[in-house]
């Protein structure tokens, strides 16, 4: 199966998106033609036909082949029995990038509401609430088991409201608690 | 003289705003690059009205001086765009090629115009 970049999507779908152009394909789909019949079929002058197919061309909707005198060109039904959802899977090439931001966010919160490993205040924000109770909950060992005194004492370190911050921490889905017993989820 | 630059510049500004029309009902009709095309073409009207301006305030009021001076221009400007056409064609350059042949009939029809209006 066609594996197709995000540039290439990008591409493709810019590339469809002229009724011109989607005509010229709605005519391949019939069989191939070259420049001057789809011209006349098409009401439109050669030059502008050769513009668009050009463009087909590199976005990998058509193929072409010397024909003697002629080239005819043909709809690449490889990229048309594609998937869309095929191509929403592929991973981002802005991935790593998405991942570079959100780690510099992340660390510019840590930075502005912890001081000297205490938190300044509790974030009203939730993006940034999250991310303050994440940074809080690497003093918690996966797997291991809490009581609840022992998590207010962890909490404490790092701000004196620890029933709001554990209840938080329980709300946000990052300690689970049961039967008095805590337990650190991520 | 006055009413042949009279008469062009209703042209040109007629002629414009036909254009425009034109690339407007392209781009209603999901045809962007076309229209594209068409509004390189309208900017030609604006050139040939500036090209007009220019000649009339070099002839001095002499009318063969100004019908002389606007048909070199007219000639000497769109050379430059016949060569870009030219090379475009020889590299199988569509995009350019569709831009300067816009661009070059808008100066035919200009020409022929201004042929015509000085004749009368």
């Amino acid at each position: 199966m066609i594996i197709m970049t995000e540039t290439e999507a990008i591409s493709l779908f810019k590339c469809l998106a002229d009724k011109s152009r989607l005509q010229i394909l709605k005519s391949l789909i019939q069989e191939e033609m070259y420049v001057e019949r789809l011209a006349e079929r098409l009401n439109l002058s050669p030059a502008t036909i050769s513009f668009h197919l050009k463009k087909l061309e590199a976005a990998g909707a058509v193929k072409s082949r010397k024909d003697q005198y002629y080239t005819m060109y043909s709809i690449n039904e490889d990229i048309f029995k594609l998937p869309i959802i095929e191509i929403l899977k592929e991973k981002s090439e802005e991935l790593d990038k998405q991942a570079e931001r959100d780690a510099q966010y992340r660390k510019k919160v840590i930075d502005s509401f912890f001081q000297y490993g205490k938190l300044k205040s509790i974030p009203s924000q939730r993006k940034k609430k999250r991310i303050v109770l994440e940074e809080i909950a690497k003093s918690f060992e996966a797997g291991k088991e809490y009581t609840e005194r022992e998590v207010n004492l962890i909490i404490a370190d790092y701000h004196d409201d620890f029933c709001t911050i554990r209840r938080d921490m329980i709300s946000e889905g990052i300690l689970e608690r049961e039967n008095m017993i805590y337990k650190k989820v991520l | 003289m006055k009413t042949v630059i009279e008469n062009m510049n209703k042209f040109l500004e007629q002629r414009k705003a036909e254009v425009l029309e034109e690339a407007a009902r392209l781009i209603a009709d999901e045809r962007k690059d076309e229209s594209n095309f068409l509004k390189a073409k309208a900017n030609i009207y604006d050139v040939f009205k500036a090209l007009l301006g220019a000649s009339y305030k070099a002839a001095c009021n002499d009318k063969n001086a100004f019908y002389a001076d606007f048909k070199k221009r007219a000639k000497t400007v769109p050379a430059a765009w016949r060569k870009s056409l030219e090379e475009a064609s020889r590299h199988g350059d569509t995009k350019k090629v569709l831009t300067e042949e816009a661009k070059l009939s808008a100066a035919d029809e200009i020409i022929a115009k201004f042929d015509e209006l000085i004749k009368m």
